[in-house]
């Protein structure tokens, strides 16, 4: 069993450590640094940097085991990966953390060298439980029974099967709960779902805590759009596009404006029938990636 | 003594004609954002079957062109018909003529009514020297 890990999230948005994704689990054919115990947070599949931890020496002896697949924390676990709420107990426990997570055990911690070597740690937060039916190891929002069960509402509510002017994109928010949890917020029922397009507004204000947003393209690769709105040409033609299962301009830009807005770690996610794309909305070769279909 | 009124209509008529030659032949101005969807068309990798299916597999962005007035008049001309309008706007719809890979590529761009931001698809329309459209794609 997996443990479900987003310190990184969560601490990059206390503003303490700008370690910035979320982290992947190891795979067979590429060793996860994390293992080694150097690293707090392993780069995430966007490429962005993550901090390195530096080894946890004293402390109380934690048990071996394997920390991606051990919900247990045993070594390895040099800073718990869950979510603190800011101004509750686990925040004094981060901002002492060295680079990045929840400290256990830690220098300076309880039970680690400086500490008090008494008084209890803080009360571990509930462990999300991935669903481990889906084959997406790498990224823990998809792993998430909860955004799961939000991937198969929006994904029924977005039509896909009737015909194209009864289709609706559908999309929402993915937050953190603050206790290694996610939650799903749809978008506001004013904003308008059109078989091809999700009317924003001017001003895009996201939860404070939001860590990616999603929306669906209730499409399959090849199918024609027959009915977005761009395809009257002004000579009056109606021409059908091809859909190719790839983020659009506008999903890639109002992901741009989010990060540059200050929610730099926000990631967008599509769902489709063919696959769930995540994309940072930059332009470039490691800036989108995708899933086999999960959870919908 | 001139005739006022005869020179009057033959100055509306050599300017009205002169404005139909500069819409007809015009190529419209380029718009932001709209190269990239080509850029983005030649490289994303879901995007290949559509570069297959045009004869723009393995085409570089570096070779994207702009299409301009003067030295591409004639094309501009018949992707204005094939579009339809002359003037590279129409409605919230902004475009640009490119070339590239010996293919002729209209990139569109919407422009949001105030109040709104509009998150969907934007088309990219693909011909060939003949002007047969070769395919339509969501960008």
């Amino acid at each position: 069993m997996r443990k479900f890990f987003l310190g990184c999230v969560g601490v990059a948005f206390s503003g303490l450590v700008a370690c910035s994704d979320l982290p992947t689990a190891p795979t067979s054919s590429q060793p996860d640094a994390r293992l080694s115990g150097l690293m707090g947070c392993p780069r995430g599949p966007d490429g962005e940097n993550c901090y390195t931890l530096p080894p946890v020496s004293g402390g109380p002896t934690i048990p071996a085991c394997d920390p991606w697949m051990d919900a247990n924390w045993c070594k390895g676990d040099q800073c718990v990966m869950g979510v603190p709420a800011v101004n509750g107990p686990e925040f004094s426990g981060i901002a002492s953390c060295p680079i990045g997570g929840w400290p256990i055990g830690g220098p300076g911690q309880p039970g680690g060298p400086g500490g008090d070597g008494g008084s209890p740690p803080p009360a571990k937060p509930p462990l999300e439980q991935p669903d481990t039916a889906c084959n997406t190891p790498t990224d823990q929002i998809v792993t998430s029974s909860a955004i799961q069960s939000a991937f198969s509402t929006i994904w029924q509510q977005s039509n896909y099967g009737l015909p194209h002017p009864q289709r609706r994109e559908q999309g929402g928010w993915i937050t953190s709960d603050g206790f290694g949890g996610l939650q799903f917020t749809p978008f506001p029922s004013s904003w308008a779902r059109e078989p091809c397009r999700i009317g924003f507004p001017a001003q895009v204000t996201p939860p404070p805590n939001v860590v990616a947003w999603v929306h669906t393209h209730p499409y399959r690769n090849g199918e024609l759009l027959t009915e977005c709105q761009q395809q009257q040409l002004p000579n009056g033609a109606r021409v059908p596009f091809t859909y190719r299962g790839d983020p659009s301009w506008d999903d890639d830009d109002i992901t741009r404006s989010l990060r540059q807005a200050g929610y730099a770690h926000v990631r967008g996610y599509i769902i489709d029938e063919d696959k769930i794309t995540w994309f940072t909305g930059d332009d470039t070769p490691t800036s989108v990636g995708s899933y086999s279909r999960c959870g919908y | 003594m001139l005739n006022m009124g005869f020179l009057i209509g033959v100055l509306s008529a050599l300017t009205a004609a002169s404005a139909d030659v500069t819409a007809a032949q015009a190529c419209p101005t380029e718009v932001p954002n709209t190269r990239v969807l080509v850029e983005r068309f030649l490289t994303r990798a879901a995007h290949e079957p559509s570069r297959q299916e045009t004869g723009l597999t393995g085409t570089l962005p570096s070779s994207i062109r702009l299409l301009q007035s003067e030295t591409d008049d004639a094309v501009c001309a018949r992707l204005n018909t094939a579009i339809g309008s002359s003037s590279g706007q129409s409605g919230p719809w902004r475009w640009t003529y490119y070339t590239a890979g010996g293919r002729y590529v209209v990139a569109m761009q919407y422009v949001s009514p105030p109040g709104e931001r509009r998150v969907g698809f934007v088309p990219i329309f693909v011909y060939d020297a003949s002007m047969r459209l070769l395919g339509t794609y969501a960008m």
